[in-house]
């Protein structure tokens, strides 16, 4: 079988690499020929790293420990499920997943496009084949991963006990798919600019890739929070490590590209601004996946450090300078056809959000990097962690916030006064009246105040646009309420999914605020039936109890939870210590209600059964995943494929054959 | 709208720093060196031989009143800049807090004045003479904005 993965291995680096050629070859010479062998050999690539894939699950799940990768990632008593997601668990493991999704969404984009695009195809192929060769290279000559212990172990050394957890089994997959998605709209853009074919044909061809990529890493920001809200038992959700940094540079800028791509397809418009956005954005792509493998920079998350720091920052140059060539050389066929009319107008609003999603990437690309600058410039390092990131993005985050309220109101073109004043008058009266309320109650923090009085003012705007468009459909269509709201949605559903999206993001922007800004925090060391207060919670502690079994010890705590005298929790927080390797962990436990999550963290218990216990009040964090669920039900209107896109995106394709054809 | 935000943002946050600094923002303020890479105040580390100590520590000095900075400048003294979990805003570490400002400022008024321009332009537009190769008596750009204008009305 290790023979089989690797020749598997072999095999689809000189696939992916014969793709690339015969692709741009039978694009140059216009041989259709090549062109397919090309394609045909994509779709071989694919099949061969699902046979070096099957290979290693099948390895880590039969214990198969000649293999070095299985004998340092699982055991015999590691779980199923972990055996499996132990695949994404180590270096060599994770890059030949990565390689499983990229040539996969390869052989998806082809079989999408067989009978149309067929210009930029052959480049798209290309491109992507490219950057897989690249990942399959490092499996094959630098981090194999069938590589074979000459004395296999009996017993392997496990998976990291942090990785043992629900959330880890789907952080990194849909990471990584939102990483490896933003290689297909890249693919697009170089078909664009290698065939000159530069009208909005690949934007539109590229369009649900960019939301799937956007969605997935959308998804692998919250799940990565959520873990580390559950596994790191820190009481908090992000802590701008390096690693979750280089994740959501990516998600900055692509968030920015699926705005400004509103203008182009409106005004013919940014289309160098456009191009640059997805070459920085899979650029960030591959920049991220440098940082957690290079060891260039200290994390938590990041991988063993080994020797492919080099090698990604050589592939990061070519895609950069490549790339940047090509826009170069087509930048006269770039030129926007028409102008901005006012500052005014929706137009500016999309660009200062860009301005401000970019700004934000560049203050944690900067903040990030900063540390090995000062090194090399003073020679003294320095420490760059959560109180510099928080401090500088905060004012840019909150103008953001109120940009999102602006964007979707403010008339395209120009806003006349009048406009601005019927539009404006109420959202802008509803968040100074929430604010004002706010403050009334007790809130003083500016920050606090500013996010509480934006989030009304977008939420009205939002709420506002649903309820104009519905009753213009009532009366326009003779609909009902209910029905007017669905076609509604259903006849536009990228502005309407965006909407809802929005309402989602909100909803993220008040949880992050409220429970950073008035999170409460006590730690006691208590003898059994004594108890503490923590806000409005007071906590008794009843019991402790010790379990094991072969792969781990347990301690756990009883602790009941009273609100105004009243019982209404018992919560069970753990300590584990894990038997290979040696490693204790921690288990929080939580009640979490719309209004606040009570988090229990048990440090320690000694032999006569004294407890310490950290306990936290996190007001509206509920609200954070709440939002994630918001924003994937928008994302999910905006991409659906109704009958009236299809049949719209037919109508498109005939209008734009027949152009070509004329 | 959203400058005067970022400003008033940035008031908010100078006066704040004016306030003594409680207990939770000095242990915030250092980073702790057990490898967690986590602050002083998020290690949870059982039994750290770094956070735990330092905690205690600051708790005590405060007490004694020593200021917040005071603790800060000690630990940065025993242990370099690296201890300290944001850069000192002196000297060239002020770059890493002045650079995304100075950048969003200066892309900022880059869109000013680039929107500007091209309004600039586009409000002399419809006083050009038409396009000596359209054979249409209206000219491309009345077309296109016809065109938008078409577009938005049945948006």
């Amino acid at each position: 079988m290790i023979e089989i993965g690797n020749l598997a291995l072999y095999l689809a680096l000189a696939t992916a690499a014969y793709a690339v050629f015969a692709c741009v070859y039978g694009a140059q010479t216009r041989r259709r020929d090549f062109i397919a062998s090309g394609e045909h050999a994509a779709y071989a690539c694919w099949g061969l790293v699902c046979i070096a894939t099957v290979v290693m699950v099948h390895a880590l799940i039969t214990h198969d420990f000649r293999i070095k990768y299985v004998a340092g990632y699982s055991s015999t008593t590691l779980p199923l499920q972990y055996r499996i997601t132990a695949l994404w668990g180590g270096m060599e493991g994770s890059l030949l997943f990565w390689a499983l999704i990229l040539t996969s969404f390869v052989a998806l984009a082809q079989f999408q496009n067989r009978n149309r695009n067929r210009e930029l195809m052959p480049y798209v192929t290309a491109t992507s084949a490219t950057v897989a060769a690249f990942f399959l290279s490092l499996l094959v000559f630098v981090t194999p991963p069938f590589a074979v212990l000459s004395r296999p172990p009996v017993e392997g050394t496990d998976l990291n006990p942090l990785l043992q957890n629900y959330w880890m089994q789907i952080h990194p997959p849909s990471l990584y798919l939102g990483y490896v998605s933003w290689t297909i709209p890249f693919g697009f853009a170089i078909g664009a600019l290698a065939t000159g074919r530069l009208d909005d044909l690949w934007i539109r061809t590229s369009r649900r890739w960019c939301l799937a990529a956007w969605f997935f890493l959308s998804l692998g920001n919250l799940f990565g929070a959520r873990w580390a809200y559950e596994v790191l038992g820190w009481g908090g959700y992000w802590a701008w490590d390096p690693v979750e940094n280089a994740a959501f540079m990516p998600w900055l800028t692509g968030t920015a590209y699926l705005h400004s791509v509103m203008i182009q397809e409106r005004k013919d418009m940014l289309k160098v601004w456009n191009m640059t956005l997805i070459i920085l954005t899979f650029a960030l792509t591959i920049f991220g996946t440098f940082l957690t493998r290079s060891g260039v920079i200290s994390s938590v998350h990041s991988f063993t450090q080994s020797g492919l720091g080099p090698y990604f920052l050589w592939f990061l140059a070519l895609i950069v300078v490549g790339s940047g060539i090509l826009v170069v050389l087509r930048i006269r066929e770039l030129r926007p056809r028409h102008k901005l009319d006012s500052i005014l107008s929706r137009e500016s609003a999309f660009l200062f959000n860009n301005l401000l999603l970019l700004g934000i990437a560049f203050a944690t690309f900067w903040g990030t990097l900063f540390p090995v600058l000062s090194e090399a410039v003073r020679g003294v390092k320095i420490t760059v962690g959560p109180p510099f990131f928080n401090q500088v993005n905060a004012p840019l985050a909150i103008a953001l916030l109120l940009l999102m309220g602006i964007g979707p109101i403010i008339a395209w073109r120009r806003a006349s006064a009048r406009h601005l004043m019927e539009s404006f008058l109420w959202p802008a009266l509803f968040g100074l009246l929430v604010g004002g309320a706010a403050f009334a109650l007790g809130m003083r923090t500016l920050q606090a105040l500013l996010v509480t009085s934006f989030s009304a003012f977008v939420l009205y705007t939002v709420v506002a646009e649903f309820h104009a468009g519905a009753r213009a459909r009532m009366s326009m269509v003779g609909e009902g309420y209910g029905a007017a709201l669905l076609g509604l949605m259903r006849k536009n559903q990228r502005r309407y999914g965006g909407y809802i999206i929005h309402v989602g993001v909100v909803f993220m922007f008040l949880g992050v605020t409220m429970s950073s800004v008035y999170r409460l925090e006590e730690i006691h060391t208590v003898k059994k039936g004594e108890e503490f207060g923590v806000g409005r919670y007071t906590i008794r502690y009843d019991d402790a109890a010790s379990s094991e079994n072969a792969h781990m010890a347990r301690l756990t705590a009883t602790l009941t939870v009273f609100e105004n005298g009243q019982q209404i929790d018992v919560l069970h927080p753990e300590k584990r210590f894990y038997k290979r390797p040696e490693q204790p962990a921690t288990e929080v436990d939580l009640r979490s209600t719309m209004r606040d999550d009570l988090y229990v963290i048990l440090g320690s218990i000694d032999d006569k059964g004294v407890a310490t216990i950290q306990a936290y009040v996190n007001p509206l964090v509920w609200w954070l995943w709440c939002g994630g669920v918001v924003l994937v039900l928008g994302t999910a209107v905006a991409v659906f494929p109704t009958r009236r896109a299809r049949v719209l995106e037919r109508a498109r394709e005939t209008a734009v054959g027949r152009r070509q054809q004329a | 709208m959203a400058l005067v935000a970022l400003l008033a943002f940035g008031v908010g946050n100078a006066s704040a720093q004016e306030l003594p600094m409680s207990r939770g923002d000095v242990e915030e303020g250092l980073t702790c060196q057990c490898g967690c890479g986590l602050t002083v105040h998020a290690c949870n580390h059982l039994q750290c031989s770094f956070a735990i100590p330092v905690r205690k520590d600051i708790a005590e000095s405060l007490e004694r009143g020593e200021t917040g900075q005071q603790i800060l400048d000690r630990y940065a003294q025993k242990y370099g800049e690296k201890v300290l979990s944001s850069p000192i805003a002196t000297g060239f570490n002020v770059l890493a807090w002045i650079a995304p400002y100075v950048a969003v400022a200066v892309g900022g008024i880059l869109i000013v004045f680039a929107i500007r321009r091209m309004a600039h332009r586009s409000a002399e537009l419809p006083h050009a003479a038409p396009d000596e190769h359209s054979s249409d008596p209206a000219s491309q750009q009345q077309l296109a904005r016809l065109r938008e204008e078409i577009e938005e009305f049945e948006r």
